[in-house]
């Protein structure tokens, strides 16, 4: 499973909204569309160091690095490239 | 978001400037405009909060011995917001108090799956009876709504295990607080104090608690500064 199918795998499982409802892109903002609770950031920093194995610190703490799927790939890539 | 500027003097030549708004080469000074794009600038996001509270949690509780599955109390909770996050962080189950029926409210309206581990209890803060002291007894934004701050201090610690925790969250003073809350006159229905670290930490050692570590946000729409202290 590609990164992109992995992320976009687990905000689906975090919706608020009925699935059927849900069609989003890899540069859709999921915050702005109201897909995910206000919680859900903090779940997803959560899960991405769980899950690849990183820290993340205070100062990446931003929200364009989680906005949107290509947004989160990117940021995790970048991670793992300086690891 | 990129600001450039011509002007590399001391003095910037607000002559020319307001000469220029008047003959229309730049666009006219709307004072109502401005005050909205600056409320714009300065509203709540709750994702945003999520991520800066959520940081600053991760800094303040760094190396502590947070009890697994812990008991939260949440006092003047609203709709939980901190409660919600610490249970999303830990774990445990949080109990949520506030006498405000529209907070109640909008909570139920908000609630998700962790609702099942979290109770609503509308009454008085002050009049609060438990049957067994939490592992850490939070608040967000209320101490600042007390010019006398010991009592409602003094009720995070009695509901507190000796062995537990506090997390106190206020609005710091800062100029970043003070324009936000400038801009959002909406909001300023009651008496609210802003505190500086060094004023809350002085009131939160007066009402006998024992601030442990203070930690200030970053990147949020206001400061706030979140102290943790022994139970």
């Amino acid at each position: 499973m590609s990164m992109h199918e992995q992320i976009r795998n687990f905000i689906q499982d975090n919706l608020v909204v009925f699935d059927d409802e849900v069609e989003f892109s890899n540069e859709d903002n999921i915050f702005e569309l109201g897909f995910v609770n206000s919680l859900f950031a903090m779940k997803l920093v959560t899960y991405i160091e769980s899950e690849f194995n990183t820290t993340i610190e205070s100062d990446e703490m931003d929200i364009n690095n989680f906005n949107t799927i290509d947004n989160i790939v990117n940021f995790i890539s970048s991670k793992t490239v300086y690891q | 978001m990129i600001y450039t500027t011509k002007n590399t003097g001391a003095v910037f030549n607000w002559d020319e400037y307001f000469m220029k708004l008047k003959n229309g080469e730049v666009a006219t000074l709307d004072v109502e405009s401005y005050f909205h794009n600056v409320r714009g600038l300065l509203s709540e996001n709750a994702h945003l909060l999520a991520l800066v509270l959520g940081d600053v949690l991760r800094k303040l509780l760094k190396g502590v011995q947070v009890k697994p599955e812990p008991r939260v109390l949440e006092l003047g909770a609203g709709t939980g917001f901190l409660t919600r996050l610490l249970l999303t962080m830990y774990g445990g189950s949080g109990a949520l108090v506030d006498n405000c029926r529209t907070s109640f409210d909008a909570y139920n309206r908000i609630k998700d799956k962790s609702g099942d581990r979290i109770t609503y209890q509308l009454e008085d803060l002050f009049a609060l009876k438990v049957t067994e002291p939490f592992d850490m007894v939070c608040s967000f934004g209320l101490i600042e709504h007390f010019k006398e701050k010991q009592k409602i201090l003094s009720i995070h610690k009695e509901h507190c295990r000796p062995d537990g925790h506090m997390i106190l969250i206020v609005p710091m003073d800062s100029f970043l607080t003070r324009a936000y809350y400038e801009v959002h006159p909406e909001i300023n229905l009651g008496y609210r104090e802003l505190l500086t670290k060094k004023t809350a930490l002085e009131q939160i050692q007066a009402s006998g608690l024992q601030p442990v570590r203070a930690e200030v946000s970053q990147g949020y729409v206001y400061d706030f500064l979140a102290v943790l202290c022994k139970g």
